[in-house]
């Protein structure tokens, strides 16, 4: 079985949105967000957790053990 | 873990049409909302302004105590109209139609990158949570 994507959505009563991705990894995650919001208003702000700079570092450590063979 | 990113936006604060294939979904997607909050409403209709000017609507929508509520299309934005700007009722009502607007505006985005809705409540403090996924 292939993997799994998820979006969780929030509109409060003033219309404010608030999305949060599950299941994405590094910055595919705020390319998802920024596809989705696209043709429907503007970002005010992206918060990224502790996980999205945790992909970082390792896809950064992977690049590095790849350059040094 | 999975990589969880939270984003905060403001979506749809003009509430922009977006013309898709001559399909208006703006207004689609306000019907669709105006049908979940059991608003009646009318098409192509007159309703008279706070200044008593008889404007041309697209739609007129019925909410509590009979008030009306008029919607125009202005520029590309949709707009609404009552004669009473100090109405609580009016206020009220226009919240949660743009609340169930930006609902199904955001629906049919997800839906089109080939998202299907898993999930959908109602929050306590008056949010609407939704949880939306796809495999690849």
């Amino acid at each position: 079985m292939g993997l799994k994507y998820q979006v969780v959505i929030e509109i409060d009563e003033d219309d404010q949105i608030t999305m949060e991705t599950l299941g994405f990894k590094g910055p595919k995650c705020v390319d998802e967000i920024k596809k989705i919001i696209k043709n429907l208003g503007q970002i005010d702000t992206i918060e990224k957790t502790k996980e999205y700079y945790e992909e970082e570092k390792s896809k950064l450590k992977s690049t590095q053990k790849n350059f040094s063979k | 873990m999975s990589t969880v990113v939270c984003l905060t936006s403001t979506v749809c604060e003009n509430m922009n049409l977006t013309e898709v294939n001559g399909v208006a979904i703006g207004m689609q997607c306000l019907t669709q909302g105006l049908k979940e909050l059991n608003y009646a409403y009318e098409k192509e209709k007159e309703i008279e302004n706070c200044h008593q000017e008889i404007i041309k609507v697209r739609l007129l929508i019925t909410i509590l105590e009979g008030k009306k509520i008029g919607v125009v299309e202005n520029n590309g934005n949709v707009e609404f109209i009552v004669n009473d700007l100090n109405c609580e009722i009016s206020k009220v009502a226009i919240k949660k139609i743009r609340q169930r607007y930006s609902k199904f505006a955001i629906l049919h985005e997800l839906e089109s990158k080939g998202y299907a809705k898993v999930k959908e409540e109602k929050l306590a403090n008056g949010k609407i949570r939704m949880v939306v996924e796809k495999w690849d």
